[in-house]
């Protein structure tokens, strides 16, 4: 038994490894030398003059107050638009769930903003649809007599602008994942129910999330992992602006590494996002974990 | 037989051989004599912009003269700064040629990573009296003699305002009800003054109108916006000792004066990037605004601007009380710099030179949407026959390269210096501090900067 396992191994390697050495070339190799050089002191055009600084780069990272506020804004963005988009997304699922006559057509288009490039979509939203004096959103609250506001350069609106686009962008997303894991879902259990006269909401909080909820804590997960990292919206509609009012941590990231050029300093911010990210993750799975065979 | 046959064969060859080589060698010998650069192929690191784009057609006429491929990559400004950054870091030499604006010039010098061409231009006749000294003074870092980046683009901001409006009697009238003063007409010897400036951009925001609308987005333009003023009120960042002095008095009453401007500009302005503030003042929203050369020259352009003459244009106001004799406008544009791993620095140079110092080469380049480097530009009758407005434009903008246009930092961390100040400005316009105390607060973060920088450097 054990020497079959061992040569199962052995032949299950050879098609693992290369897969591995990619991983970690591209992946884990990149992020132990971003966790080594958060270490450091040091500069991308000085390399030679590069000092060991211990935790002192964390240390300054507590103590700055522009670090500190993109942890808040990126906390904030990533709440609202994984909130949000999990819930549209569940809601068009349901939608979706019984066919209908158009279906596929009004599916392929839902998912158009899933398909476009995300910095195309947010110039696209920047230029035409958010524009105070000449944008589609502006004109049509002028419909009703509303003055819109200024929606990238004002705060809380430059915000707000960019969780809406990611929530456009990223619901299609979510909405396939959830129409698929509802299209295997076991009819019989919900049967039942309707005989016993549970009302479609009742059915829907008590029967389906229940038996989803494994799908739906791994798209959670996902959306958490993707928002928190989020970038090229924010940076092509705002650059992070005004006054810092939409600087996510990885804008932040960005322009401390690529700005002012100070590698060791940046690197530690990535690293404290990746800690973030991890422990959120984890918080989310353990209790998943700890009751095993309920994942569905 | 079929040896035979073989060894006539190898005889023929050989003797083939022996009479084509030499033959060959002739050619090469010639062409290397008339063009030492044959088969050299450059790399231009530019700016996606149509002055870059009007670069292509000329390409093919200099790989026929000299031999040398050249090969153009265009980025943002943003993305080419990235790019380039990385590709030095790295030691790659991709680059031979990269577009050198101010805002990185320090760092690039300090870090060794550009060619002084100082040397080129003395032995491979540069004609130096035939440029605006504005173009080159525009890659000199600091006090130095060297010269970083060939002349390629400059520029600065000139003030453009509505001339209809400004003559409409009603308007006159009313003004000077208003504000007790004759409504001013900018010239040459009387631009306007600060006081002017602000009361007209009162005046004229009604309505749907704004008085004055200027792009203030992100750490470039924020900068971009505020700086002029701090020099026009005559404060800087720093002193000649790199002692920080923006929290003077003098640097309050800027920043006091830029808030009081901003509630005559749209809400949105700082939002707003490059040339997005054009489009409304085409459209009649802004009484005045202020522009590069190009969106200078395009606002009078009947095909461009539907307030096409209607544009009057002037010099950046003037602080009476700074004790200077003129407003100041940042030295806007840039160079095109050799990189110092380039493998072929001569061959870079004598692209630069031939594009660049040919007076026909560049005036073709200047009305097919290039930039005006060469004093003869500004004397070409086809320039004024294609552009006719710019008989009113170029005596405005000959005087603000020469007298008001000031390089802005150069030193290594210049940019985080920009980063600090762009934020402050943005956190004065939405009144989350008082100019004072923002002014006090980044004076202290920029101080901390130029210090380490020092140290860095080991002054």
């Amino acid at each position: 038994m054990r020497f079959s396992r061992k040569i199962e191994w052995q032949k299950a390697s050879i098609y693992i490894v290369p897969s591995l050495i990619i991983l970690f070339i591209i992946a884990i190799y990149p992020m132990l030398y971003a966790i080594w050089t958060g270490f450091w002191d040091s500069h991308l055009h000085r390399p030679e003059v590069r000092s060991f600084a211990g935790l002192e780069n964390y240390i300054k990272l507590f103590l700055d107050h522009r670090f500190l506020s993109s942890l808040g804004i990126t906390f904030l963005f990533t709440l609202i638009s994984v909130a949000s988009t999990m819930i549209l997304g569940f809601l068009l699922a349901l939608l979706f769930e019984k066919p209908f006559k158009g279906k596929n057509t009004a599916l392929a288009l839902l998912t158009i903003p899933m398909v476009m490039a995300p910095v195309v979509s947010a110039l696209i939203w920047k230029v035409f649809l958010l524009e105070p004096d000449v944008g589609i959103v502006n004109w049509f609250l002028s419909l009703f007599g509303i003055r819109g506001p200024y929606w990238i350069s004002t705060t809380p609106w430059a915000l707000i602008s960019v969780i809406i686009v990611n929530i456009w962008f990223m619901t299609p997303f979510v909405m396939l994942i959830m129409e698929a894991a509802l299209s295997v879902l076991s009819k019989e259990p919900i049967e039942a129910a309707m005989i016993d006269g549970a009302g479609y909401w009742k059915r829907v909080w008590y029967i389906i999330i229940p038996s989803l909820k494994g799908k739906i804590l791994f798209t959670l997960i996902f959306r958490i992992t993707i928002d928190y990292r989020m970038f090229d919206i924010v940076y092509t509609m705002t650059r992070g602006g005004p006054a810092f009012d939409t600087e996510m941590l990885s804008v932040w990231v960005y322009s401390v590494a690529l700005r002012t050029f100070q590698m060791g300093y940046a690197n530690a911010g990535a690293v404290v996002m990746m800690i973030i990210i991890g422990v959120t993750c984890l918080l989310i799975i353990l209790p998943i974990i700890r009751k095993k065979g309920e994942l569905a | 037989m079929k040896k035979t046959l073989s060894k006539i064969l190898m005889l023929v060859l050989i003797m083939s051989m022996v009479g084509v080589f030499p033959l060959i060698g002739c050619k090469a010998e010639a062409a290397s004599a008339e063009k030492p650069f044959e088969g050299v192929e450059i790399y231009v690191g530019c700016l996606a912009r149509t002055l870059s784009d009007e670069l292509k057609p000329f390409l093919a006429d200099f790989e026929a003269e000299t031999g040398i491929k050249v090969n153009i990559e265009q980025h943002a400004y943003d993305s080419l700064r990235d790019k380039m950054m990385l590709e030095f870091a790295a030691g790659s030499g991709y680059f031979d040629i990269i577009y050198l604006s101010p805002g990185y010039l320090g760092e690039l010098v300090e870090n060794d990573y550009i060619m002084d061409i100082s040397g080129y231009m003395e032995t491979l006749g540069f004609q130096r009296d035939d440029f605006l000294l504005a173009a080159i003074e525009i890659s000199r870092y600091g006090v130095g003699e060297e010269i970083w980046g060939f002349p390629y683009l400059a520029d600065t901001t000139v003030l453009l305002y509505r001339k209809d409006l400004f003559e409409d009697p009603d308007n006159q009238a009313d003004f000077e009800n208003q504000f007790g003063y004759e409504l001013p007409i900018p010239t040459l010897d009387k631009p306007f003054t600060t006081k002017q400036f602000l009361d007209l951009a009162k005046f004229f925001t009604r309505g749907d109108m704004y008085g004055f609308g200027y792009p203030q987005t992100g750490v470039a333009y924020g900068n971009l916006y505020i700086l002029p003023w701090i020099w026009t009120f005559g404060e800087e960042y720093f002193d000649e000792n790199y002692q920080v002095t923006i929290n003077s008095p003098k640097g309050i009453a800027a920043i006091e004066y830029a808030r009081e401007l901003q509630n005559y500009q749209p809400p949105g302005v700082l939002g707003w990037d490059y040339g997005e503030h054009m489009p409304y003042f085409y459209e009649g929203k802004l009484a005045m605004t202020a522009g590069w050369f190009h969106l200078g020259v395009e606002a009078n352009n009947p095909e461009i601007s539907a307030i096409a003459g209607n544009v009057g244009y002037a010099t950046v106001p003037w602080h009476p009380e700074s004790g200077l004799e003129t407003g100041k406008a940042v030295l806007g544009g840039g160079s095109l710099a050799i990189t110092k791993d380039s493998k072929n620095p001569e061959a870079a140079f004598t692209y630069l030179n031939w594009m660049f110092g040919n007076k026909e080469r560049a005036l073709e380049w200047y009305l097919n949407g290039g930039s005006a480097t060469l004093r003869a530009i500004y004397e070409a009758p086809e320039v004024y026959e294609k552009f006719p407005w710019s008989k009113e434009f170029f005596p405005i903008a000959n005087y603000s390269l020469e007298h008001i246009a000031k390089q802005r930092p150069t030193i290594g961390v210049s940019h985080s210096l920009f980063e600090v100040m762009s934020g402050a400005w943005h956190s004065v316009s939405m009144d989350r501090e008082s100019p004072e105390e923002a002014l006090n607060r980044v004076s202290t973060e920029m101080q901390t900067i130029i210090d380490g920088w020092k140290k860095d450097l080991g002054m």
